[in-house]
């Protein structure tokens, strides 16, 4: 032994032992940088670009998903305007057929993805509400913008999940341990939670006197809102007090039918900017044939074609058709283009447009007895279509041209013929004639994967 | 008759009542012993002739002359030294004496008996006895007289011994004359030497041939089967040299118990799985699985790319889908087999606890060469191959085909039409040519390929230094033309250097391979064999795409509107680069104890190009031309200190390690894609595109941990390791980052002790041996812990203005999760070592499985990451049996069998009935449980599939929303696997068998039919056994035009979910034959050649199978099944 240097043989030894063990206890070694392509949550809500960024992520998933798998940029106008009487699947691809037959299996996937994808967008709408309200260091004002924004969109999601599904999980929060287990809210509390995001979205967004952005969700997007939602709360003043709020404020319509779907249009309360780079909307893409010679993917039904007056520049506008062979097919054409390489789009996604608001109050107006402030409002639409002042008198005539009216101006867009039938429990007289209508087709069935992930969800009757 | 008391040293108590039995019969015999000799007549005069004798048989001969007793116990006798006497009718009392003269011995006449005692020594006799003894010095050397150091010598007989120093040499002092030296070394024969002078010289070891003695490479050292307590199975270079494969984890499959190895499918360059003892984890999706790899270790340094594909576009390999588990370009395409010295496979805890997080899932060990001392060697090996699909199913030929289209509209009430889109339509009948026969199946895998290696291999070294350099080129072609092929070059050398007084050592290693897979970038290709077989020709006269037929698109007959030929024009060109260094220190600090440090890089670059040029897509859509770049460069570098102390003290062999390892990996990737190219021939430059989008990511992980083992070995007979592991990973929220594991095993080697082999002698080895231990997993991303927003996509801007989305659920609880383990094996040798069995069993159970929770998609989220409640449980017996059946001078006949049967099983899953799992899995079944519908045959009057409900009704719609008819229809892990080795050596012949096998459960050919039989698209002949009238017993249900929403059609998609497409899929396949001949060396030595083989080798030759599918391994319909391979080769060393 002594012929080692045994002093700094043991000097070495104490020295390799206490450098492993400074190497195996020293959190340094395993801390990491922070991720270069994500910011974590705290970051976010604590800068206007941040936060501003966190809210249009929402706007741009709204588009961005859209084709045949979303809720807005076409879906719920696919779905259910096939479920209506609107238009067919001439591809005949399986999923929509099914809801066109009114004959939705719980695993349809179209129906699954659109599920997930409100979900989804409610959870970011949630994390904007939570993120901005405890923020310290934003402004007010821009936290009122976004909370505003984020309430308003939590309510339109609602809103659709409660007319399609009939009820639906309410989520508040984004916390998973509660939401995971949520059963389906009653359509009441439903009902309430979206009228009372919508009103605390308007006091946070009245205080912002800016001009419009109408790609945004504005302070009139919110009033129109609220009108139609009162409007199917049966709510008639509320509905007309809104609407002629919207109507009085700085919207017109537009008198170029061509040009209503363009950006930035007079008309327009809220329409969404196409995301895709190079892209126009998602409508365009798929309801205009990519090419001449080829079918279109989904067509119009006779019985819309044929609701046209004669005269109505709206069929020549907002419809095409083409012929291949023998056959003549008609196609959805609010929206004319596909692709605008290199520029800014130009056309925009329209959510709420001032048409719309118009047929809200003529409707409240002759709930309340109003009937020629309901015709005047009527007249307004059909003028600007190239048709004459409506014929129609007394009450249930004046409704009924309101909601032929309302068929063909909304024709194709976000399901409101759809949900037009249901609310005025006229869907069995009307959609009775379709081979397999049963009553309980007017729910969409909560997808199976999704009642097989959360026991506590229920089926709606029919499934 | 002698009969000697044994010494009794630690023996366990529970032995000793035994023991004392065996004493009293060695009493009663002497007893016996003695009665027989008064008994008897006796002769006083004594003749001996003894030359180096045994003192015991002199005292027998006396006996039988004398009538006296001896009696001696055993260890007096073991002092005794052997007798030289010649004497002739002497007395009794003289021969005693002069034995007794030269003995440390005395003795005592007692009647009739001689009792034998150790001498005591005169004070004279102790001086002159240290004078007698001597200083024994010698140097210990392998057979290429390389010092071997640590060597255990030992005096025979006695606790006394020493280890040689790094030069190899030992002293030992004060050896009595005539002792013997044991000298024993892992990996040696051991040897005896005679210490008759002071200086032996150099005394050399023979390499043991037994495969007990066989070094095995483990975590951070080296052990063999006979001394270690773990389960390790090794593959040498000998077996992966036995087969031309080109990836090495091809040269796996069927070899190591416990290990299953499939492959992805049968194009050049495609991944494989592995997993060692089974799934251990849940799937983090509902119904899926992770891929629970092992950790891949090269040279003790962890393979960057693991076993992930390493594409990130799409490839023609990716036939399960881009990045699913066996799909993809395998990483180990970049390794040379011919490179790799061996692998080693760790299963149990005491193998791969100190691995600690990364152990939970086995670990494979990659060696590569190194250079031995010895003259300078060239050698190499170069070979061809022509490949061939294994295994296809025949498809109907034109007339059954139309036939069968006919039969289907008539079914279905309707006549052919010509309007795309509308029922009955039908222009195989209608349009296309009668009489038209493509035979697609050939068309799209039907050639062949070939496939060229070349490896050569420059090594040696002196004492002190050597060096290993070696160079392979290999290529593989796509089984179409095309120009499609995958290629590799690599290089790797590795430096061994010693200092002249050997106390330091340092080893270098790098490596650099480079491969370049020319792939079609759709797997889509094949997916078209299934054309209509009149369908036209693809392709235009003048060779372009075809995209209308008679003015009629595409579209309205293949459903994706794609040209089949045209995937082919999408081409992703995909190149890796894999650099590989290590550099490991070590020095001897003072005998025995060592530093060692370890440090390493692996560098893996991928380089992708993806192009779908505008020729490729149908014009129609007014396609433009897009691109996709991919670069991902994924590097580990670890430092890894050790301190390991050895030391022998007596029989007593205890070894101690502590280290620490420092390990840093980022994955990070590239991405852009292009599109709208100015011109097709501009496509290869990304920056002629109009619209480039760019992607990145990056995941760093840090590691850092602290290990101990300790390991204790008695006499070869009691073995015992202890193994310690604290972890923490970067993968973890603070406070939850750190994981302890740790192991314990031990084993008892039964052969050593004496009863047993008195008992069986023709038991050369037996050992039990055990070990439980835990072992951790961090298997989730990075970041999980903390909420994360990114934004949204690249370029998707909101009115120019950024865009953020959350991209996961936070969690800040999870933690690591751990493996337990339990393992007893049983070893066994027989006939001098030359018939090896090894029987284990294991359990290895895993909880807190760290995988992403499902959550319903109202959470705004399907998953979080976070520890699982479930225990899940796999055991399994694995039996390996190999042995030297014939060892003739002319014939040698070699056999290696192992079997391996897993069982899998969810052990708990406290609170199932409330969680998404609770339709997926059940307690107490494997976790690969598969859900489906249960078949019950073809309604008789309809012809159309039924299924059984939940409440015993028959229905053709079973669909329930909570799955509730649904069954457990089984599971596709298999029930047992293994091979068959069985080699012939003859007169410089060698013929080489093996043998895979798996008994399993799979998916057949109709799992994957996109579209009922009858639709317009062609099937295999077995496809045709259908119901076509009321009381036919057909296999499959009516034939039907329609591919959705009838009766038939919805039939179909239950059949695809039910246990009937869930049969047999169990195979014994000839996986490797070959045949070589090694030259005879007398020929060879007048060319300067010193070993020369030529060979045919086939891979994959032929499949035994009941299976209904291309290929039971793969189970894929629309993929390339396994090729089989014929090569011819040469093996040359000069």
């Amino acid at each position: 032994m002594m012929k080692y240097n045994s002093i700094s043989t043991i000097f070495c030894t104490v020295a390799c032992i206490t450098a492993m063990l400074h190497l195996a206890s020293c959190r340094k070694f395993i801390e990491i940088p922070a991720p270069i392509n994500s910011i974590t949550s705290d970051q976010i809500f604590v800068d206007s670009v941040n936060a501003t960024a966190a809210i249009n992520g929402i706007y741009i998933n709204m588009m961005n998903n859209g084709f045949s798998t979303g809720f807005a940029n076409s879906t719920t106008t696919m779905l259910a305007g096939l479920s209506a009487d609107e238009m067919d699947n001439a591809a005949n691809t399986a999923n929509y057929k099914e809801f066109f037959a009114n004959n939705i299996t719980g695993t349809n996937t179209s129906n699954l993805t659109f599920w997930n994808n409100i979900y989804t967008y409610l959870y970011e709408a949630n994390a904007c509400i939570e993120g901005a309200e405890a923020s310290t260091t934003l402004t007010s004002s821009l936290k009122n913008r976004i909370v505003g924004e984020a309430k308003f969109l939590r309510a339109f999601y609602h809103f659709y999940l409660m007319n399609l599904y009939g009820s639906a999980p309410l989520v508040l929060t984004t916390d998973y341990t509660v939401t995971s287990k949520l059963p389906r809210a009653d359509r009441s509390a439903m009902e309430m939670q979206i009228l009372a995001d919508l009103n605390e979205a308007q006091q946070l967004l009245n205080g912002d006197r800016s001009a419009i952005t109408k790609n945004r969700v504005n302070r009139f997007a919110v009033t129109a809102m609220l009108a139609r939602v009162n409007l199917y709360q049966q709510q008639w003043a509320a509905a007309e007090t809104a609407a002629t709020a919207v109507i009085t404020a700085n919207f017109r319509l537009e008198p170029i039918l061509n040009n209503v779907f363009l950006t930035n249009n007079q008309e327009q309360i809220w329409q969404m900017t196409p995301v895709a780079p190079g892209l126009e909307t998602t409508e365009g893409q798929i309801f205009i044939p990519a090419a001449p010679t080829l079918v279109p993917a989904f067509v119009i039904t006779p019985a819309l074609n044929s609701a046209y007056e004669n005269g109505d520049q709206r069929k020549t506008s907002w419809l095409r058709s083409v012929t291949i062979g023998a056959n003549t097919y008609t196609y959805p054409f609010k929206y004319k283009l596909i692709r605008d390489n290199n520029t800014s789009p130009r056309e925009a996604y329209s959510v709420l447009r001032l048409a719309e608001q118009y047929l809200i109050r003529a409707e409240a107006r002759v709930q309340q007895g109003n009937l020629s402030g309901a015709a005047a409002d009527l007249n307004v639409v059909r003028n600007r279509a190239g048709l004459a002042n409506t014929t129609a008198s007394g009450p249930s005539e004046i409704l009924a041209a309101i909601q032929r009216e309302r068929r063909v101006e909304l024709a194709c867009e976000w399901g409101h013929r759809w949900m037009d039938l249901k609310r005025t429990q006229t869907a069995d007289a009307v959609l009775g004639t379709k081979p397999n209508w049963k009553a309980t087709a007017t729910l969409f069935p909560i997808p199976n994967a999704q009642i097989i992930l959360n026991p506590f969800l229920t089926q709606n009757p029919g499934y | 008759m002698y009969k000697f008391y044994p010494k009794i040293f630690a023996q366990p108590p529970g032995r000793a009542a035994k023991l004392l039995l065996i004493m009293k019969l060695n009493v009663l015999l002497i007893i016996f012993g003695i009665l027989q000799v008064s008994a008897s007549t006796l002769a006083q005069k004594i003749t001996l002739s003894e030359k180096n004798a045994p003192i015991e048989t002199v005292f027998e001969k006396i006996r039988l002359q004398s009538g006296y007793d001896f009696m001696i116990t055993a260890s007096v006798l073991k002092s005794a030294r052997p007798v030289n006497i010649q004497v002739t009718n002497a007395d009794l009392s003289a021969v005693l004496n002069a034995i007794f003269q030269s003995q440390p011995l005395e003795y005592q006449l007692k009647d009739n008996a001689v009792l034998v005692k150790i001498k005591s020594p005169t004070t004279f006799e102790r001086i002159k006895s240290y004078f007698s003894e001597i200083d024994v010095t010698g140097s210990i050397v392998d057979p290429n007289y390389v010092p071997l150091s640590g060597v255990y010598v030992q005096i025979k007989g006695t606790n006394r011994g020493t280890t040689t120093n790094n030069n190899g040499v030992f002293t030992i002092k004060n050896v009595e004359p005539g002792s013997v030296l044991v000298i024993s070394m892992m990996g040696y024969e051991k040897k005896e030497v005679l210490a008759d002078k002071p200086v032996l010289g150099n005394i050399n070891l023979v390499v043991s041939t037994s495969k007990l003695d066989e070094v095995q490479v483990i975590a951070y050292g080296t052990t063999t089967q006979r001394t270690s307590v773990g389960s390790t199975s090794k593959i040498t270079s000998e077996e992966l040299s036995s087969q031309m494969v080109i990836n090495p984890l091809a040269a796996l499959e069927g070899r190591v118990p416990g290990l299953l190895v499939t492959t992805g499918n049968g194009a050049p360059g495609a991944a494989f799985k592995i997993q060692i003892r089974g799934q251990n984890t849940l799937g983090s999706v509902v119904g899926s699985r992770t891929p629970d790899a092992p950790l891949f270790i090269i040279d003790g340094i962890p393979f960057a790319p693991q076993n992930l594909s390493i594409n990130r576009l799409q490839t023609f390999s990716d036939a399960n889908g881009v990045g699913q588990p066996g799909g993809g370009i395998s990483p180990f395409d970049n390794i040379d087999p011919a490179n790799i010295e061996s692998i080693e496979v760790l299963k149990d805890a005491d193998a791969t606890s100190i691995y600690g997080a990364r152990g939970a899932n086995g670990v494979i060990l990659i060696t590569t060469k190194q250079g031995k001392t010895g003259k300078t060697q060239l050698s190499g090996r170069v070979f061809n191959s022509i490949n061939t699909i294994s295994r296809s199913m025949p498809l109907l030929n034109t007339q059954q085909y139309l036939q069968m289209r006919k039969d289907a509209l008539s079914n279905d009430g309707l006549t052919a039409n010509n309007n795309p889109g509308t029922p009955g339509f039908a222009p195989d009948l209608l349009i296309f040519d009668q009489n038209r026969y493509s035979n697609y199946l050939n068309e799209f895998f039907g050639e062949s390929s070939a496939t060229q290696n070349a490896s050569v291999a420059l090594s040696g070294g002196d004492f002190l230094n050597t060096y290993y350099v070696g160079l392979n080129y290999g290529r593989q072609t796509y089984l179409f033309p095309g120009g499609f092929s995958t290629n590799r070059a690599d290089g790797v050398m590795k430096l061994h250097h010693n200092s002249l007084n050997r106390k330091f050592s340092v080893d270098l290693s790098a490596g650099y391979a480079y491969s370049l897979n020319n792939a079609p970038g759709s797997p889509s290709t094949v997916s078209s064999y299934t054309l209509a077989p009149n369908f036209p020709d693809l392709r235009n006269a003048d060779g372009s795409m075809r995209w209308d037929i008679n003015g009629v698109n595409l579209l309205s007959y293949i459903s994706s509107g794609v040209n089949p030929l045209a995937y082919q024009l999408m081409k992703n060109r995909v190149a890796a680069a894999s650099f590989n260094t290590s550099m490991l220190l070590s020095y001897e600090m003072l005998p025995g104890l060592k530093f060692k440090t370890n440090l390493g890089y692996n560098n893996f670059i991928t380089n992708e190009y993806l192009i779908t040029p505008k020729d490729a897509q149908n014009p129609l859509f007014s396609p433009q031309s897009t691109a996709s770049k991919s670069i991902s460069n994924a590097y580990v570098w670890n430092i890894e200190p050790q301190l390991s102390y050895d030391k022998q003290i007596g029989r007593n062999r205890l070894s101690f390690l502590v280290g620490g390892t420092l390990q840093q990996q980022d994955n990070n990737n590239v991405s852009l894609s292009a599109t709208n190219f100015s011109n097709d021939l501009l496509i290869n430059s990304i920056a002629s595109a109009a619209t480039v989008t760019v992607q990145n990511s990056n995941s760093p992980y840090k590691y850092n941990a602290g290990f101990a083992r300790a390991t204790y070995n008695y006499d070869s007979r009691y073995l015992l390791s202890l193994n310690g592991r604290i972890d923490g990973s970067s993968r973890f929220a603070p406070g939850k980052q750190w994981g302890k594991f740790g192991s314990v095993g031990a084993g008892w080697v039964i052969s050593q002790e004496k009863f047993f082999k008195d008992l069986l002698d023709y038991v050369s080895f037996a050992k039990l041996r055990a070990s439980y231990g835990t072992t951790g997993n961090d298997n989730v991303g990075n970041y999980q812990y903390t909420s994360n927003w990114s934004q949204v996509a690249a370029g998707y801007l909101y009115n120019g203005q950024l865009g953020y989305t959350p991209k996961n659920l936070a969690n800040p609880d999870f933690s690591w999760s751990t493996t337990k383990k339990l393992e007893g094996g049983l070893e066994l040798a027989f006939l001098k070592d030359r018939l090896v069995f090894t029987g284990s069993w294991y359990r290895n159970r895993s909880s807190n499985q760290l995988i992403g929770y499902q959550l319903p998609m109202q959470t705004g989220f399907s998953t979080v990451v976070q520890n699982f409640p479930a225990v899940v449980q796999n055991t399994g017996w694995e039996f390996a049996l190999s042995g030297n059946m014939i060892k003739g001078k002319a014939l040698n006949w070699r056999s290696a069998f192992n079997i391996t049967i897993p069982k899998n099983k969810l052990v708990a899953f406290p609170g199932i009935e409330s969680t998404p799992y609770a339709n997926y899995l059940i307690v107490g079944q494997p976790v690969s449980i598969l859900r489906g519908y249960k078949y019950a045959g073809i309604n008789p009057a309809t012809g159309v599939y039924q299924f059984e409900t939940a409440s015993g009704a028959v229905t053709s719609a079973p669909l329930a929303v909570n799955r509730d008819n649904m069954f457990n229809i089984g599971s596709q892990d298999p029930k047992l696997y293994g091979g068959f080795r069985n080699t012939f050596d003859y007169k410089g012949f060698q013929f080489d068998i093996f043998l895979e096998y798996r008994k399993q459960k799979g998916y057949n050919y109709m799992r994957e039919q996109n579209n009922p039989t009858g639709y317009m698209n062609n099937v295999p002949m077995d496809a045709l056994n259908t119901w076509n009238s009321a009381g036919d017993n057909a296999q499959y249900q009516r034939l039907t035009t329609q591919s959705f929403g009838t009766a038939v059609t919805n039939a179909f998609i239950y059949y695809k979910m039910s246990d009937a497409v869930l049969t047999d899929a169990s195979y014994i396949r000839l996986k490797t034959v070959s045949l070589s001949y090694n030259f005879k060396p007398a020929l060879l030595e007048k060319m300067h050649i010193s070993g020369f083989r030529a060979y045919v080798n086939a891979q994959n030759l032929y499949t035994i199978t009941k299976y209904k599918g291309n290929d039971p391994e793969t189970q894929i319909f629309y993929g390339i099944p396994p090729l089989r391979n014929i090569s011819l080769g040469l093996d040359f060393n000069f």
